[in-house]
């Protein structure tokens, strides 16, 4: 073939570089690959179980996808791959549990695998500010209401930690007027709650107590008022299209078993008893 | 009001060097398109800076290279005319005059210096016209009279009648004469067309690839233009390579023939030129004084005249230079055809000796 | 309906766009004066957020203004208020955002603009200053128009960067696009497409204008035209 156009052949040389980069896989089959979907406040925990479950399972490849439990769920609903599930709230796993009550999985998905669903671990909700930076002498959720607070960021009603936010202020009384006083920064995630309140962007923030623990950059000074919210207990589970229901099994059973509590105790999780 | 330019600019291959001066009369900068003439008029109206030279209007330096004296444009109070007018299109005349107006008097009789203005330039009427709705014509006057409010030392015009159509030429010229008569400065008149020139300027300047030639008189200039360009320039269609066999006689190498002059001819003359309409065809009236045996090549009728063309016998005619073209009222032998022989003759006192270059 | 994010949106846009608007024609008029090899990069720095995620300007924009950055710190200490999670963060975000769409255009109208109107009018006298404000800028108006509106709708239409430095507050700094984004993330499609119309009769309304704007501006500039001088 007498190439002519120089430009073009090179152009078509690129064009078929770029076509062989999705064509082939970019590792090698030898091992096996876990595809974890667990919710961001997860994230320090699931690593550190991850490098442990390697001197288990040598040739088990974990990989993480951490975000919020409402985006995980969408992205499950899309056809995402995906082996385990684990969420931060009931919610996003009733969605797609077709034995959960019809009303909160109203599009009647059933992606949950029979018999593997079960509570991982327990969080408790509390309040932060900037670490080292409380002049107003935040101590209290009810402060949220007074002047002592301008701007509070709450997890957004698609974050499991937004929706105990919305449930523990309606307990007090004080949501409507809390959101009538437009101090409400509302958040995606909460690893983004953390980071306004460590960057002193907002007076405090509502998060989880493992994340509260795990960030360098704020201070805890208060608890949610006892019986305020539901107790929070993380679902986790395997779905029905998970590539490898065996591997899966396997480090579902690491995760029940004593090293992966211990992780989690050392987090900050309480682990619910059998 | 007087103006002396000698400047010097370099544009890569191109270079601008231009020498002249002016007092209180019309002086033409005539040369060929891309010449320069445009742009030594920028270089004195100051928007365009020289490398070198020395720019001096009416005794006030406006820009010295070695003093380091340059004047903003605002600052020199000359007047130049854009070959597209640059009227403000955006304003009506009445603005685009009382803006020049304002800027230069104090604003107390704006009414009357802007109504005396309409009037010289038979503008009254027309102060609430936008450019766009003015003819070719009224806009040059509008950009004249907005010149003239500026109050200028001298006046510049950048090939004025260029943009015109042919037929309004005439009468604009008319009106463009007169006011430049009024006008009690200096004028430098850039154009490339020889007739406007001999028709309105009393003086003029060559420009030929960036270089000046020497100042001379509209006369001088068309009766004995110095140089080759200068004939070119001049309209001069015929022209031969010589060489100098004494003072009245030489050889025109493209021609073939020895020829005898009647002006002097100066020893750095490489070329002689004559026009075409002072080549007669040879018969008993005018003796053989130059005689030059040739063959006709080719025959056309112009709208007044024929050209005749013709080479002569021992010339190639191939050579630009061999041809002559002759230029005749009318021809006495209607049974002229190319290919046939036919004799010139070129009286003594039409050959123009011309040196090569500039002075 | 809560009303807020479109007044807000509005508000920071037309803000923002008076500011693009002096801070661009000054910019496009001025580097036509730098040196040949400045020009370049000077072109290519007021340029760059146009061509930046805009998280990515967000992110440096956090890093000055947020309270522990050294501009927004300062302003903290001494004025005793906070550049981020304000309704005028936004207008930080979007003036850096939708500045070169201003520039570029207003540097094209002037780079077409007939440079002997500007010669000729410094011969006759008048000042740089009357010049560019009575006859370059109501020459390029058109030019200058566009970019406005550009700006403008740009602006209406930010999201990456003003997320980042305004987050979204309900009552308080919340815009259309961040609303929109908040509502599909709680699933609230019918309050989403509510504001997607809105959004979008806004647009149609603004786009409108313009062309109307632009046909009456439409002016053939300066050459002479040709036709009988009845006057002589």
């Amino acid at each position: 073939m007498i190439v002519r156009n120089h430009f073009k052949f090179t152009l078509f040389s690129l064009f078929l570089l770029t076509l062989s980069l999705f064509a082939f896989p970019l590792h090698a089959n030898a091992e096996t690959t876990l595809t974890v979907f667990a919710a961001a406040s997860m994230t320090e925990s699931m690593n550190m179980i991850a490098g442990s479950y390697k001197k288990s399972a040598p040739d088990v490849k974990i990989v993480y996808n951490f975000d919020s439990s409402g985006t995980l769920k969408t992205q499950i609903e899309q056809g995402a791959e995906c082996d385990i599930f684990i969420s931060a709230g009931q919610k996003q796993m009733n969605q797609i549990d077709i034995k959960a009550d019809p009303k909160v999985n109203t599009k009647k998905l059933d992606l949950v695998l029979e018999g593997t669903r079960f509570n991982i671990v327990s969080n408790k909700v509390v309040m932060v500010v900037p670490k080292g930076h409380n002049p107003k002498g935040i101590s209290d959720f009810r402060d949220a209401v007074t002047e002592k607070v301008f701007i509070i960021a709450l997890g957004n009603s698609d974050v499991p930690v937004g929706q105990y936010s919305e449930e523990i202020y309606k307990n007090l009384g004080l949501w409507d007027k809390l959101k009538s006083m437009n101090k409400i920064s509302y958040a995606s995630n909460v690893k983004e709650v953390l980071s306004q309140v460590a960057a002193g962007a907002v007076d405090c923030g509502i998060v989880y107590s493992t994340d509260a623990a795990t960030s360098k950059g704020v201070d805890v000074v208060a608890e949610a008022p006892k019986g305020s919210h539901k107790p929070i207990t993380y679902p986790a589970a395997i779905l029905k299209k998970a590539k490898n229901p065996e591997a899966a099994a396997a480090f579902v059973d690491f995760l029940k078993g004593p090293e992966s509590s211990k992780i989690f105790n050392k987090i900050g999780f309480a682990v619910p008893a059998k | 009001m007087s103006v002396y330019v000698k400047i010097k600019k370099s544009f890569g291959n191109f270079v601008l060097d231009t020498e002249f001066e002016a007092e209180n009369e019309i002086l033409a900068l005539l040369g060929a398109s891309g010449s320069g003439k445009s742009m030594t008029l920028k270089c004195i109206a100051g928007i365009v800076k020289p490398d070198m030279g020395r720019i001096v209007v009416d005794g006030v330096t406006l820009f010295d290279s070695e003093k380091k004296i340059n004047l903003s444009p605002q600052e020199r109070h000359v007047g130049l005319l854009f070959q597209n007018y640059a009227l403000f299109p955006n304003m009506t005349v009445k603005q685009n005059l009382c803006a020049v107006i304002k800027s230069c008097g104090r604003g107390k009789d704006t009414k009357e210096k802007l109504d005396t203005l309409l009037e010289s330039f038979y503008l009254t009427g027309l102060e609430n016209h936008y450019p766009v709705q003015l003819s070719g014509g009224q806009q040059q006057r509008v950009a004249l009279a907005r010149m003239m409010a500026s109050d200028p030392k001298i006046i510049m015009l950048d090939e004025p009648l260029s943009a015109l159509d042919s037929y309004l030429r005439w009468q604009v010229e008319k009106e463009l004469t007169e006011i430049l008569e009024k006008y009690k400065g200096t004028t430098l008149y850039v154009s490339h067309n020889r007739d406007e020139v001999y028709r309105i300027c009393r003086k003029v300047c060559v420009i030929n690839d960036g270089r000046s030639e020497k100042v001379s008189s509209v006369d001088e200039f068309f009766n004995a233009p110095p140089t080759l360009a200068s004939a070119l320039l001049s309209g001069c269609k015929n022209y031969s390579k010589i060489k100098k066999l004494s003072n009245d006689t030489v050889y025109a190498v493209d021609w073939k023939t020895n020829l005898k002059c009647s002006a002097h001819v100066p020893g750095d003359a490489g070329y002689i030129g004559v026009r075409a309409h002072r080549i007669l065809p040879l018969s008993n009236k005018h003796g053989d004084l130059n005689k030059i045996s040739c063959r006709v090549l080719e025959i056309r009728h112009d709208l007044f005249s024929v050209i005749v063309t013709v080479v002569p016998e021992d010339a190639d005619p191939r050579k630009e230079f061999s041809r002559i073209r002759m230029e005749l009222p009318s021809l006495e032998d209607d049974s002229l055809r190319p290919g046939d022989s036919m004799a010139i003759s070129i009286p003594p006192e039409m050959i123009m000796p011309l040196r090569n270059r500039i002075i | 309906m809560d009303w807020f994010p479109l007044y807000n949106s509005l508000r920071v846009a037309l803000i923002s766009t008076f500011f693009t608007f002096f801070l661009g024609i000054f910019a496009a008029h001025y580097i036509a004066k730098t040196p040949r090899f400045l020009k370049g990069l000077i072109d290519g720095v007021l340029t760059l957020p146009l061509v930046l995620p805009p998280t990515v300007i967000g992110f440096f924009l956090l890093k000055m203004i947020g309270p522990l950055g050294p501009l927004g710190s300062r302003v903290l200490e001494v004025f005793g208020f906070k550049l981020t999670m304000t309704w005028y963060s936004a207008i930080f975000a979007t003036t850096i955002i939708s500045f070169p769409l201003m520039y570029r255009t207003a540097r094209g109208a002037f780079e077409s603009f007939d440079s002997t109107l500007l010669y000729s009018g410094q011969t006759l006298g008048l000042s740089d200053t009357f010049l560019f404000w009575r006859v370059i800028m109501p020459n390029c108006k058109q030019g200058i128009l566009a970019g406005a509106v550009l700006s403008f709708a740009r602006a209406l239409g930010e999201f990456g960067a003003t997320t980042m430095v305004a987050g979204y507050i309900p009552g308080r700094t919340a815009i259309i696009s961040t609303t929109v984004y908040q509502l599909w993330r709680e699933g609230n499609d019918a309050l989403a497409y509510k504001w997607v119309f809105i959004n979008l009769v806004i647009s149609f309304i603004v786009l409108t204008a313009v062309n109307m704007l632009e046909n009456r501006y439409k002016q053939p500039v300066g050459a002479a035209k040709n036709h009988f001088d009845h006057e002589d």
